[in-house]
């Protein structure tokens, strides 16, 4: 065995024995129910943060950003303001997701939409979603993990080996532990993600000269005529956003002139990733925290600012940079080259290019490709387990107890979760390994189908006008114009004889866009036609305690407008088609280094710019705008009633142990 | 405080100390080893230092959380110290490609934690305190 081999496999048996560890650890704390699905409700602030840090960026941000920054370009590199976007929906919904879980005593979202709404049609639909989140993206990182271990490993160890094996020890701590144990070891995964992501960056900034080399590397790149669409406007296709939007039939029906990634397509794909905070996962995360002191520094500091500032700055660097270390053949040829340490990447292999990456590090460091590699697993599997976690609870208390035994005791909704688990878990494994392009299909699907929960958490948490059928038609109606503007749609209407006319992501709007135009606007005039009602007033109560709890003091109203403004400002100059300014506003992509008025590609130079100011716009609707976190004075004033409040919910509820900051008001377990 | 609570803290406790060693550990023994195979004096510098920052996260957790080292972590500590430096020690007597640049590292390098072992132990309990503590554990 080699002595790469040696230190792979003794670092991933370092990171396996963490993981059962937790596993076992968490059996031994873990009696009822309530433990297993939502950690007892009482995962602590700092853990929220890691694991709600792991669970958004993982895999995406590690092998996925580099892979198409790389085939993309800094277009596509926009998109890393969805450090922004992503904690926005956090924002917007965490907070008050978590007082209603506190207050009733919810356990998954499907409860809570059913109680607020009354019907279980819209509770059916969160599982559904909940499966078409969970099992293709399990399957999509155990794939991309077991491929990783191939490469490290010169194809000792087979991809599908590694897959099954590698998911079979989450399966063991997510099936001991539940919840708990996915959040406790999330915690190790989420600080291995950042500092991979980052070592890999530094690696890279070594390799190619530093700060100054990588932009002189870049200036001559885009100078040259290496481009595989052609750049919009003379400017080569990598460092322009070529347009607003691009009327063409989308992916598979027409090529767009300067890539894809319009103002349009760089918007809709920046909202659309607010799906992952809008996933059930995410609420039930929510559920699951002792207190909401973890939401805004989250959201703020290690979303926004740290996450931000690694795919900015960190994560970017491998893509663009593996044109110049031999991975482009085109730019080789054409004398670019600075090292050749990867091979000839084409750029459909998402996952490949960071695994060459670190399989360059074998030959003289080992250690630090063991150590690298398990960063790269870990970022992996943070999302799998709690996905698969998070979905055998719903298996459990959405369907079974709902549908099939009401009256189950503890030890049975275990069982069943665990059987969820593992189901979820072996879906995912059979699809990736017998028809690998399907699950791909359906993940592309994913955050796009989380993203059309937005209406239906909005109604829940902030508009008590919005109505169950508008919610429930325009969820059914954003969820078909996802399906229908991705490839499964175009796949199923063939199947039946039948040809859409359009391809993937028509007029470079992200399928996610298609889904929540079509929503919002049904929701809208649904609501407007069924308005009023009995149903009303039952809403209106779950919004009287909100607001009695968590409205805005007057005194900030005035801020209101001035936030709508910048946030709608940022919005339309960070992603939006305002973007294209930023293509040549820091001097023109191909006049080099000189041109360049603050040292970098203009494009670039604006993304860090927006960026910068995303950072305090969040910061402002977090801390200021009071989304994201209680007043201590309110919060105190809470705290210190003697008696529990009389609840408008029909729920047996009782005062539970109020911590420093929050009242905690749930319905006896 | 219930039990229940009780456990919670202890269990959030050494959650946070297995994660702080995990991750701090795992790099600094990288560049350690990185500084003695290949060489890399700066790496392997910076490699002791992550193990003083693991230790100094270890020593704020406890404070955070009004706990003590237990015996077991001091024992499991102790042991890999000692095994550490009397590989260390053994290299240099006895591997003849051991160059300069690992003695200084490792003089350096083990010099620096048992300093800051003993920093930690006379701020903690005091010099007269330290001693006693000595004595409990040769009393044993």
């Amino acid at each position: 065995m080699s002595e790469t081999l040696v230190w792979l496999f003794a670092f991933v048996a370092l990171y396996w024995a963490y993981c059962v560890f937790w596993g076992v650890s968490s059996v031994r704390h873990g009696g009822s129910a309530n433990q297993f699905f939502l950690a007892d409700r009482q995962l602590p602030a700092w853990i929220f943060v890691l694991c709600a840090t792991a669970i958004s960026f993982t895999g995406w941000t590690f092998m996925g950003h580099p892979a198409f920054a790389y085939r993309d370009g800094f277009p596509y590199a926009q998109t890393a303001l969805g450090a922004i976007t992503i904690p926005l929906t956090g924002i917007l919904f965490l907070k008050r997701q978590w007082m209603l879980g506190k207050h009733h005593g919810y356990v998954t979202p499907g409860e809570m939409f059913e109680n607020y709404f009354g019907g279980v049609t819209l509770r059916l639909l969160v599982v559904l979603i909940a499966l078409v989140f969970a099992i293709p993206f399990v399957g999509m990182q155990a794939m991309a993990a077991g491929y990783l271990i191939q490469v490290l490993s010169d194809g000792v160890v087979d991809r599908h080996i590694a897959m099954w094996v590698l998911t079979a020890v989450v399966f063991l701590y997510v099936c001991m532990g539940g919840l708990r144990a996915a959040a406790y070891v999330s915690t190790l995964q989420s600080l291995l993600t950042i500092s991979g992501i980052v070592a890999i960056g530094l690696i890279v900034y070594g390799r190619i000269g530093g700060f100054d080399g990588f932009n002189i590397a870049l200036a001559k790149l885009a100078a040259s005529q290496i481009s595989p669409v052609g750049g919009a406007e003379g400017y080569h296709a990598y460092f322009a956003i070529p347009g607003v939007m691009r009327f063409t039939g989308g992916i598979g029906r027409e090529i767009a002139i300067g890539g894809i990634w319009t103002g349009a397509m760089i918007l809709s794909y920046s909202i659309g990733l607010m799906g992952i905070q809008a996933a059930p996962a995410f609420s039930m995360l929510a559920f699951a925290s002792r207190d909401v002191r973890g939401f805004a520094p989250q959201q703020v500091w290690t979303s926004g600012a740290i996450i931000g500032v690694i795919l900015v700055f960190f994560a970017l660097v491998p893509g663009l940079a593996a044109h110049f270390l031999g991975a482009s053949k085109a730019a080789t040829d054409a004398g670019l080259a600075v090292a050749n340490v990867l091979p000839v990447q084409d750029g459909s292999s998402k996952g490949g290019l960071i695994a060459h990456y670190i399989h360059s590090l074998g030959s003289y460091a080992p250690w630090f490709m063991g150590l690298l590699a398990v960063c790269a697993l870990a970022a992996l599997q943070a999302m799998a387990a709690i996905y698969a976690s998070t979905t055998g609870t719903m298996l459990a208390t959405d369907l079974y107890k709902r549908f099939v035994d009401r009256n189950a005791s503890d030890r049975l909704l275990k069982f069943v979760a665990r059987v969820g688990v593992g189901l979820v878990i072996l879906a995912a494994l059979l699809m990736a390994t017998f028809t690998p392009y399907a699950q791909l299909r359906l993940g592309g699907l994913a955050i796009a189908l989380g993203f059309q929960l937005l209406p239906a958490l909005a109604a829940v948490c902030w508009f008590p006008w919005i109505t169950k059928p508008a919610v429930i038609v325009g969820l059914i109606a954003g969820m078909l114009a996802v399906i229908f503007t991705e490839e499964l749609g175009a796949s199923l209407t063939r199947f039946v004889g039948f040809d859409i006319p359009w391809g993937r992501w028509p007029w470079t709007i992200h399928s996610a866009g298609w889904g929540i135009f079509c929503n919002v606007v049904l929701c809208g005039c649904i609501s407007f036609l069924t308005r009023g009602g009995v149903e009303r007033d039952r809403r209106w109560r779950y919004h009287d305690y909100l607001r009695q709890h968590s409205a805005l003091p007057v005194e900030k109203h005035i801020l209101r407008p001035v936030v709508w403004a910048l946030a709608l400002a940022w919005l339309f100059f960070a992603i939006g088609p305002g973007a294209v300014i930023g293509n040549d506003f820091f001097g023109a992509p191909n006049g080099g280094v000189k041109a360049w008025s603050l040292g970098v590609p203009s494009i670039w130079a604006w993304q860090v710019i927006w960026w910068a100011l995303g950072v305090l716009l969040i910061w402002f609707l977090a801390y200021k705008m009071e989304l994201s976190i209680f007043p201590r004075e309110r919060a105190r004033s809470l705290v210190d009633r003697s008696t529990p409040r009389a609840s408008p919910m029909p729920s047996p509820l009782r005062l539970l142990q109020p911590s420093a900051d929050d009242v905690l008001v749930v319905r006896r377990n | 405080m219930s039990a229940q609570k009780v456990e919670h803290t202890n269990v959030e406790h050494r959650l946070l100390v297995i994660t702080s060693w995990g991750f701090f550990g795992a790099f600094a023994f990288c560049f350690v080893v990185d500084g003695f195979h290949n060489g890399h004096l700066l790496a392997g510098l910076f490699g002791f230092a992550l193990f003083i920052v693991a230790f100094v996260a270890h020593v704020i957790i406890n404070g955070i959380f009004r706990t003590d080292f237990s015996a077991a972590e001091a024992a499991l500590g102790f042991v890999v110290f000692v095994v550490a430096t009397l590989s260390f020690i053994g290299s240099w007597l006895l591997d003849p490609n051991f160059g300069a640049t690992n003695l200084v590292l490792g003089l350096v390098g083990f010099g620096t934690i048992f300093a800051a072992f003993l920093f930690y132990m006379f701020a903690r309990f005091g010099m007269r305190g330290s001693f006693t503590l000595f004595d409990r554990l040769r009393d044993l």
